[in-house]
């Protein structure tokens, strides 16, 4: 429960984008339930906008959009640009399942070691098939680099990685397969 | 590529019902701007561009939710990719001042864009930012355009945490009674 009750200064603090992190958790799951705070919200959004007009555009790069067309597309193969892949709802995005089979692949020989210990449960369903297989990302995570790029990093960015590592992780073992899979997917492509 | 307000509209209705050309369109027409919001408030390119991806999916799977009469689409879309980003800056991935000196850059605040259909509202907002002590402004500014969070400010400013806290909430007070809505 937010303690908090100056409702109008918390909306405009959390639309201006000055909460720290447990406070916009916290707003974001009570405007969901408290029209008041919700409705202060919106007419703040609507009172600050016109200051997105001011802000530099910046053109991103072209292959955004083509991997914002390969999640949102059944088919799209890679380079494919011109949109016209078959679209399917969106319910469960195929990039996500794809990204899961690819990490399903990545981790074959634990997921065989794990088949074994599986077979003593009762039947699993479907869903228990696809859950994601939280304990060997985030091993695969950290054995999988090359060890040396640790000691070019800061200490400080060291922790950082380390604690993106344990959210990701955290994230997947909650069940927040879409926040841990973006988690491990932003880990995997950092160089260093 | 610019587009009439009512061309937004009609292709963020369109794209809800599914038509990908229409998508494209909303793209074309805004990922700049929402591309500069992230970037500013990430100051990690690398970061900015997974960001927005999802806020595009997130655009392409919600576009149902948009309600013309309740929000203009811009400020709709600037306002699903401002809460994204500000998600992700808060996750504490390894940002630190050092790591973008372009941080405290702000908008100049000359020369708007001009014909644009918020020209006014902007003239308003900053005739009432002006308002404000200079200091105040910055720092209002400064968490809008960049997420800096009040930890942020106070290391800047040199002050407590909960001085800043104080700071914002009588500044935005006094923005709103300044814009008398």
């Amino acid at each position: 429960m937010i303690e908090d009750e100056d409702i109008d200064g918390l909306a405009a603090e959390y639309v201006l984008g000055s909460l720290d992190p447990a406070e916009r958790r916290q707003v974001d799951a009570r405007r969901q339930t408290d029209a008041v705070l919700a409705a202060a919200i919106a007419a703040w959004e609507r009172r600050l906008a016109p200051l997105s007009d001011r802000g530099q555009d910046v053109t991103p790069p072209a292959h955004v959009f083509d991997g914002i067309l390969s999640r949102i597309s059944g088919s799209a193969p890679p380079g494919h640009s011109d949109g016209r892949a078959e679209v399917v709802p969106l319910r469960r995005p195929s990039g996500r399942r794809r990204w899961m089979l690819a990490a399903a692949a990545g981790a074959l020989a634990a997921c065989l070691a794990l088949a074994v210990v599986w077979l003593n449960y009762p039947q699993p369903g479907p869903q228990l098939h696809a859950k994601m297989n939280c304990s060997q990302l985030y091993k695969d995570f950290w054995v999988n680099r090359d060890t040396q790029a640790y000691v070019r990093l800061s200490a400080e960015q060291l922790a950082g990685v380390s604690r993106m590592a344990l959210r990701a992780y955290d994230a997947c073992e909650a069940g927040d397969e879409q926040d841990a899979k973006a988690l491990f997917d932003r880990l995997q492509r950092m160089n260093f | 590529m610019p587009v009439s307000r009512q061309e937004l509209i009609e292709a963020l209705e369109r794209t809800a019902g599914g038509d990908l050309a229409a998508f494209k369109a909303v793209y074309a027409a805004t990922s700049v701007k929402l591309y500069g919001i992230i970037v500013r408030i990430l100051g990690r390119p690398e970061l900015a561009d997974e960001v927005l991806q999802e806020v595009y999916v997130r655009v392409w799977q919600r576009a149902g939710d948009f309600d013309r009469t309740n929000s203009s689409p811009i400020t709709w879309l600037a306002t699903i990719a401002r809460n994204r980003a500000l998600d992700e800056v808060r996750r504490g991935t390894m940002r630190s001042l050092e790591d973008f000196p372009e941080l405290l850059q702000l908008p100049s605040e000359d020369n708007p864009a001009a014909g644009h259909e918020r020209n006014e509202e902007l003239r308003r907002l900053y005739a009432c930012l002006d308002g404000l002590e200079p200091d105040k402004k910055e720092i209002v500014l400064l968490v809008y355009y960049h997420g800096m969070t009040r930890e942020e400010i106070a290391t800047r400013f040199e002050r407590p945490v909960a001085t800043v806290k104080t700071w914002l909430r009588r500044s935005l007070a006094q923005l709103k009674d300044c814009l008398g809505k």
